[in-house]
């Protein structure tokens, strides 16, 4: 009997060669070849029984570009063609004994962040192809020349749910083992496997040479079968034709190196034919196989991997959590997710390995705003991420769109958090945070603590998650409340890693609650973690280890009552240097951390509104002033109105607590559809945001209707739309008029480069001609209210 | 004065804002452009200079005047690369100053670029012209959309959304004359 697909790949195998390449050396267009498979089926059959007679076992059915995006669909459906080239395909087959693919290429569109396609649209394209492959005699599934990795994952998603067939998937690498989007061959690997792929490699590109790289890093990353398809040779472009120079022979020669270095599946795409797979057969044929038994343990995003025990301790940052963060709640309200992304890639640069993102706050869909703030970041980011949520759909819905393998925070010993959260770690290959405690809360000693690990691991394994994908949180509770809970901390970490053989993680700096100077205290902790071994801390990555001795003695639970460490921390709590420069000195000068210093200094709880007005307002003032002038510049403009931001920031936090949402006046603002130049856009933005306005920014390429959309919710006094080509200034035009149909007396601020104020004027809009001049414009309507 | 600094609008240039351009300019070297290219022979016709056997139409006086006595006519879309555009987003999450010059600068990468490619192209085809783009003068932008298929763009990872714009926004499709 002939073995299942998954079985038959644990040895050599022999894939097919390019289908266009084919049938353009048998003189036939290629232009919408998925036609053929109904209208010249033999031609078709024919090709794959060229393959199948030199040597392949498995073919990929002629359906590269079968979807609805590239597809012509004008005579047949969809499903029609995939139906009839898979039936070539198998009849093909049944003559050898071979096996069928259905092949998925990439859909042509890039998706978001890059492009406008968002995930759930690439899902459904491949949906409906899964539709058409299921209930066929297809024996799998092939996902392949993808560039893009989160599209590579809808693929994946959409016929592993409707299909059910094993899956393989490739992707077309440069040199450096990276695909034309950044996605390194690393994380691919680890992701394809992660949501279950049964054989991982890569294809087309510039030839076999080309993909040592990519290869080698893939097969180093890889508990299942390894492939490799190349191109024969960098494609050359002469007289408009595409040519390969690399002939069967020398081919053969360099997939030998791919084989030795662990492919086990071989092939050949663009410009290959069966004399390409016969040589390669010849070449390679008795070579030995391998297939690494050994599960990689890291996690990565779309061009990062971090493996666990590399460095230690990981740093997982903590900041993008809204508890006791005023402006961080408004920007989630506002769906302001350029400012998370600041948090994000400020804690990346102080050294944060993976980010933890929590948007829990009462009052909202953190379902929807999760899911769309994971999808923001995680391009820019470029760290691993921490999904941190107790809500079972936010948390699945953000896990699905997570663009790498991902760590859940997280599970407890409850069976009602672990039906919660495992399956869907299961189902993504997800990492864990086990919390060492159950809905009783926490067990007050490490005996307590031990045995909520043990039964979490119990739960685990029950839904086939084995220890490796646990990171276990013994829970730190406040040494002012007793002074050995740290101590426990130190004995549960030190029992988990030895008597459980697990990874471990803290969030520590709870253990400072209502102490003075508690980064002394929590600087204390992270040293005494790191050299207990914790394998990963989730704390604010600017955190620095320190040995002071005071804390230390607290920490072990030799200070009764924290007394001494009051007694020596009470009254130095660390004030900051004293100030150099003054606020309205920093702002013209552009200096940020000055600016802060300046603020902490000048401003107290009497007279922070003074300062405010004649430090930040008069400094910015006078900079604008210098910049219609001619005197001061853009970059000037924008960095001194950073500076009066990052004072004004910190003056709302520190004197106006939960009023940081206090604005002039609310502004939405997009860039109008068609146009994907945003860069001025994002600089009028800036520039106004630190003005003291609040600023709903749609981002480019933004539809008409979700601009109508954003006034409905956010209701503004004003919008600012740009469009900065001739070819779009039309949809600027459209935006107005509706705007204005429906909000006669709502102000329409209009700028870009192809923008004239008498444009402006024609269509009842006003026009801005740069970032001062649009703060002017606003300044003058809304500054004194 | 620097090239990036003129982008930038700057009449002069200080010492802070020069160590910026250094800096954002350094960012802008871990890059990698890439291109694609294709000649075609080319046909004045009575509207425009045509591409033999591709059906495209370089219309208008620009194409006539600019292609005049050229037998072929190379068809370039170069890029900075998708990462150019995670690279300034990432930079303006920090620091808007410093994205302004980033992409002052990338403005002056993809232009050096693309001299550079024609100075290669120089060497192999001997006497060529400068090169125009579409949108320039009476040559119709929705040209672009042609020549975008005919390069195959998305093969170097360039998208164009039905306005005609190249995503990422650091990309541009020149023609460039053979005489």
């Amino acid at each position: 009997m002939k073995k299942s697909f998954t079985e038959f790949i644990k040895g050599r195998v022999y894939l097919d060669g390019g289908m266009g390449s084919a049938l353009l050396k048998m003189g036939i267009s290629t232009f919408h070849a998925e036609l053929l498979n109904i209208e010249s089926p033999e031609t078709v059959i024919g090709v794959h029984e060229r393959y199948f007679a030199a040597g392949s076992n498995v073919v990929y059915t002629n359906t590269f570009g079968c979807n609805r995006k590239k597809a012509d669909l004008s005579k047949y459906s969809l499903s029609e063609l995939i139906r009839a080239a898979i039936d070539n395909a198998v009849r093909a087959a049944k003559k050898y004994d071979g096996y069928v693919l259905y092949d998925c290429g990439p859909t042509g569109e890039l998706l978001y962040p890059y492009g406008r396609m968002s995930f759930d649209e690439a899902y459904s394209i491949f949906a409906e192809q899964a539709e058409a492959v299921k209930g066929t005699e297809a024996d799998g599934v092939v996902i392949e020349t993808m560039s893009d990795l989160q599209e590579m994952r809808a693929a994946i998603l959409a016929f592993t749910e409707i299909t059910g067939l094993p899956i393989i998937c490739s992707m077309t690498f440069e040199k450096n083992g990276r695909t034309f989007a950044g996605v390194s061959a690393e994380s691919f690997a680890l992701c394809a496997q992660a949501l279950g792929a049964v054989a991982i490699g890569a294809n087309c590109g510039t030839g076999a040479d080309g993909m040592q790289k990519a290869l080698t890093d893939i097969v180093a990353n890889a508990h299942v079968p390894v492939f490799a398809k190349p191109n024969a040779g960098l494609p050359r472009y002469e007289d408009g034709k595409t040519l390969y120079d690399v002939n069967p022979d020398e081919f053969a020669e360099q997939i030998k190196k791919l084989a030795e270095s662990g492919a086990n599946m071989l092939g050949g795409c663009c410009g290959t034919d069966e004399e390409y797979i016969a040589k390669t057969v010849a070449a390679t044929n008795g070579m030995p196989c391998r297939i690494n038994d050994a599960y990689p343990d890291a996690v990565c995003s779309y061009s990062n991997v971090v493996r666990f025990g590399e460095k230690q301790p990981l740093v997982i940052g903590e900041r993008v959590n809204p508890t006791n963060k005023p402006l961080l709640k408004q920007a989630i309200l506002d769906d302001d997710y350029d400012y998370i992304l600041s948090m994000c890639v400020e804690q990346a640069e102080q050294g944060a390995d993976l980010l933890d993102v929590n948007l829990g706050m009462p009052g909202i869909n953190e379902k929807e705003k999760l899911t769309a703030a994971v999808a923001f970041i995680q391009g820019v980011a470029d760290l691993p991420l921490v999904i941190d949520t107790p809500k079972k759909d936010a948390l699945e819905s953000a896990v699905r769109v997570t663009n790498g393998v991902c760590v859940i925070n997280s599970v407890n010993a409850d069976e009602s958090s672990a039906a919660r959260v495992f399956p869907i770690a299961k189902k993504y290959g997800s990492y864990v945070v086990a919390l060492c405690m159950d809905d009783s809360g926490i067990p007050t000693d490490a005996d307590g603590r031990i045995d909520a690990a043990k039964r979490i691991l119990a739960q685990a394994e029950k839904y086939g998650i084995g220890k490796e994908k646990l990171i276990f949180d013994p829970l730190t509770m406040a040494v002012s409340v007793d002074v050995n809970n740290a101590v426990i901390v130190m004995n549960t970490i030190d029992r988990l890693r030895k008597e459980l053989g697990v990874k471990t993680t803290l969030g520590l700096s709870n253990v400072s609650f209502g102490l003075p100077n508690r980064s002394k205290i929590n600087g204390a902790f992270l040293k005494m973690l790191t050299d207990a071994g914790v394998e990963s801390v989730i704390v604010n990555p600017s955190l620095k280890p320190n040995d002071d001795g005071a804390a230390i003695r607290l920490l072990s639970g030799k200070d009764p009552a924290c007394a001494a460490y009051i007694a020596q921390n009470a009254k130095t709590e660390v004030k900051e240097e004293s100030r150099a420069r003054d606020i309205k000195y920093c702002i013209l000068h552009g200096i940020s951390e000055e600016a802060v210093r300046a603020a902490k200094a000048e401003a107290n709880e009497d007279n922070y509104r003074a300062v405010i007005d004649d430090g930040v307002i008069k400094g910015l003032n006078e900079l604008g002033a210098m910049y219609e002038k001619g005197e001061a510049f853009l970059p000037q403009l924008i960095a001194g109105s950073e500076a009066a931001k990052a004072a004004l920031d910190y003056i709302k936090r520190t004197f106006m607590k939960d009023n940081g949402s206090e604005a002039k006046a609310t502004v939405v603002m997009a860039t109008v559809k068609g146009d994907v130049h945003d860069i001025g856009k994002n600089i009028v933005k800036a520039v106004t945001a630190n003005y003291g306005y609040r600023i709903i920014d749609l981002g480019k390429d933004v539809p008409c209707e979700e601009i109508m959309r954003a006034i409905e919710k956010y209701s503004p006094q004003a919008v600012g739309l740009s469009a900065l080509m001739t070819t779009t200034i039309d949809n600027m035009t459209v935006a107005v008029r509706e705007i204005k149909k429906k909000y006669p007396d709502l102000p329409v601020l209009v700028g870009g480069a192809v923008v004239t104020s008498s444009y402006a004027e024609s269509i009842g809009a006003i026009y801005s001609s740069d970032a001062r001049h649009n703060v002017k414009i606003l300044e003058k309507m809304f500054a004194n209210r | 004065m620097r090239e990036a600094a003129r982008y930038l609008g700057l009449k002069t240039v200080d010492e802070k804002t020069e160590k910026l351009i250094d800096e954002m300019e350094r960012e802008a070297d871990t890059l990698a452009p890439s291109y694609v290219y294709a000649c075609f022979s080319a046909t004045e016709t009575e509207d425009g200079v045509s591409l033999d056997g591709t059906g495209v139409l370089l219309k208008g006086k620009l194409a006539k005047k600019h292609f005049s006595g050229c037998g072929k006519v190379i068809v370039v879309l170069a890029t900075l690369g998708l990462k150019s555009e995670i690279l300034l987003k990432r930079t303006f999450a920090l620091s808007a100053a410093k994205a302004v010059v980033l992409d002052a600068v990338y403005t002056e990468k993809i232009e050096s670029y693309l001299d550079k490619i024609e100075e290669k192209f120089a060497s192999e085809y001997g006497k060529i012209t400068g090169r125009i783009s579409c949108g320039y003068g009476d040559l119709p932008i929705s040209v672009q959309k042609d020549l975008f298929e005919l390069l195959e763009g998305g093969k170097i990872g360039v998208g164009m959304n039905e306005c005609f714009m190249l995503t990422p926004n650091k990309s541009v499709i020149a023609l460039i004359g053979v005489r």
